[in-house]
This record gives structure tokens, sequence and C-alpha cells, in this order.
């Protein structure tokens, strides 16, 4: 895991763990406040597809795992593709753009130590994907068997299993790598 | 992971890699067969016996979510079957039971299992993505009005709930049922 954050053009000490926690809380309400918002505006009428492009760039920016960039480095141990072509201006404008790292460099690789913390909290992620699974299918079966039941629910039930599989898909984008990045010690910080 | 399964009565050698894997076949077989008659089933009752599938399943032959099966409780917990508390007169009749009290070292995995374990999750959780893309892909389907995938004039309801019962009895056995899959051939005790 890294310890510090390239965050447009500045760089961010992640090394205290209190630090990290913070920055987990914060993408999870950033989250939930989108989602709310999005509902109110248009039922995730065509904008529930925002919900993963935030948990992408959340990743991307910020949480790293399953996309290069971020704090935890990529799960498949696998460095960012090579690219003949120059990098985007966008990217050295906002400067996010971060150098495609040598192959014998480490900044994407995972050591031993690494790979079994990545697994772990896997192990844990799968227990609460388990969670976001039997609720939309209790709330099925609730349908299958009394309708009345979910009906003080002010939401028309498409909308309930579409919220419900987007949280799930949110978090499961997301809740490896925000789980490492909750309980990873402080670090310490190169000189 | 434990090397004999006690079926009937009988203690069975499942030392052998093929074997294990024939069992996990069969289980899958046996599991896709259930699953499927409940599927036709559009009720609460095919939910309950898809869940007591699982259990029954992971109870007796696949184990890692309670005691007895072949690999060890996940938690390192003495996890009694509710199927076995439940009704564990008819199961012990039918000799479905340990012959001798669980050790220490039924329970507890060592550091080895405890990475295998953790790794067996890593990969099922890239797998069970399944059950949160589809269901999504099928609510866009109808939400967009496109009704362009083949079950298009199944109701949203009764298609979510198949879903779920799939992904369920998928998302309860699959760690357990790589980690029979793929340990290598074991040592037998010299009786």
């Amino acid at each position: 895991m890294k310890a510090e954050l390239n965050f447009f053009g500045k760089t961010l000490d992640m090394a205290p763990q209190r630090r990290r926690r913070t920055l987990v809380v914060l993408i999870y309400s950033a989250m939930a406040v989108l989602m709310v918002v999005l509902y109110l505006l248009t039922h995730w009428r065509g904008t529930g597809a925002y919900m993963f492009w935030a948990a992408m760039l959340a990743c991307r920016l910020f949480l790293g795992g399953y996309y290069t960039g971020g704090l935890v480095k990529p799960f498949n141990n696998k460095g960012p593709r090579r690219y003949d072509m120059p990098p985007p201006l966008l990217l050295l404008k906002l400067r996010i753009y971060q150098p495609v790292p040598s192959s014998d460099d480490s900044a994407y690789r995972n050591d031993e130590r690494e790979l079994h913390q990545r697994d772990h909290a896997h192990y844990l992620a799968y227990q609460a994907i388990g969670v976001s699974v039997i609720i939309p299918m209790f709330v099925a079966s609730m349908r299958v068997i009394r309708p009345a039941l979910l009906a003080w629910i002010p939401m028309n039930p498409d909308e309930i299993y579409y919220g419900l599989l987007l949280i799930a898909l949110t978090l499961f984008l997301t809740l490896p790598q925000s789980i490492l990045l909750w309980t990873e010690p402080d670090m310490e910080t190169s000189a | 992971m434990n090397a004999e399964l006690v079926l009937m009565g009988k203690r069975i050698s499942m030392a052998s890699r093929t074997r294990r894997r024939w069992l996990v076949v069969f289980i899958y077989v046996g599991l896709a067969g259930i699953t499927g008659l409940c599927t036709l089933y559009y009720s609460f009752t095919s939910a309950c016996v898809v869940v007591i599938a699982t259990w029954f399943v992971n109870g007796f032959f696949l184990g890692g979510d309670y005691l007895g099966g072949l690999v060890k409780p996940f938690t390192g917990k003495p996890i009694e079957s509710p199927i076995l508390e439940s009704i564990p007169g008819h199961l012990l009749k039918w000799g479905f039971h340990r012959a001798t009290k669980p050790t220490e070292n039924d329970i507890r995995s060592d550091e080895r299992e405890v990475l295998l374990r953790d790794r067996a999750h890593y990969v099922a959780y890239k797998v069970i993505v399944f059950a949160i893309m589809f269901p999504l892909i099928a609510i866009l389907d109808r939400k967009d009005g496109l009704h362009s995938l083949p079950a298009s004039t199944v109701p949203l309801d009764r298609l979510l709930f198949n879903f779920f019962l799939v992904a369920w009895a998928i998302y309860a056995t699959l760690p357990q049922a790589m980690l029979v899959w793929t340990e290598p051939d074991m040592e037998q005790d010299q009786a």
C-alpha cells in the first residue's frame, strides 16, 4: 500500500491510519449523497450508471485495487498498460497523470504480505457481498409471498431492486480496498 | 482439510483429489437440479428449499460454514449446522454424524489453511459479481424498455427471484468447493 496520494498535483500523506479512515468515510458519504440526489432528481432513470462511474473514479483516484492509481496496489499484480502515445493533455493539466512505472518497479507489485492482506480483505468483503445478495433475495421473496408487505415503501419495486443492486455493485468495486485502508496500521513515512 | 467423510455411518476416504472433484461435480449437479426445480415453482418454499440444500451440502459434505464436511470451519469456531440442530434425531439415525466429538484439530485451521481459505474467497469474490451484474442487466433491459433479453416475457420479480436462488446456491458453496477441488492428494493417516 502506498503512503502518499497524488491528488491534483499535490502529495497527500496518508501514512496515519486516521487519515485513511477519514478518506474511506468521505468516499462512502459522497457516494451515498450522490445516490440519494440521483434518486430525487431522476429516480435513477438513465443516471444509475453514474454510481458505477463514481465507484470507478473513487478507485482510480483514491482507493486503487481493481484499477491502477490510488493507495492500494493493483490486486492483479500487473502494471498499467503502456501506450506509445503521449499522455492525454487533460490528465496532465489536471495533474493526475502518473507516469507508468518501470517493469522492476514495486509500485504495483504486491509482496507476499500484501497478497495475504488482499486475500483476507476479500474474505471479509465476501461476507458483506453475501448480505447484499440476500437483501434483494428477501425483497423478491416478499414480493412473492405478500406483496402488500412492501407497499408501505414509497418506491417502485423495480427501483428498490435497482437501488439495492447499485449499492451492491458499489460495494463490490470498493469494499476490499476500503477494508485494507481501514485496517492497515500507521505506516512509516519515507524521509 | 479433513481427509475423510462420514456418510451413512461409513467412513469414506477423500484423500484422493479425484474423489473430491467427483464429489464437487455431484454436489453441483444436485444443486443445479434442486435449484432448477425450485425456479419452476415460484414460491417462498422454493427459496427455503435452496437455502436448506446449501446448508445440507455445507454441513455434511463441503464444510466451511459449520462443523462437519471436508473443509474446517472458516471462522475457526465450532458452529453446528442448523440442519443438525433442528432435526438431529433423523440425521443421527441415518448415520450422517461424525463418530467422535470434534477435536481442536477439526475446528482450528493452521496458517496454511487460513491462507488457502482467503485465496479461495479472493477468487470466489470475482466470480460472484455475476449475482449483481445479471440482475442489473435484466432490470436495465426492462427499465429502458429494450426487452432484448431472451426471458423478457418473464415477470421481473420472478426473474430476479430465480437469479437470486442460483446466486445464493453458488455464493454459499463456492469457496469450499474451490478448496476441495484444488487441494492436492492428501496423505492418509496410517491406521
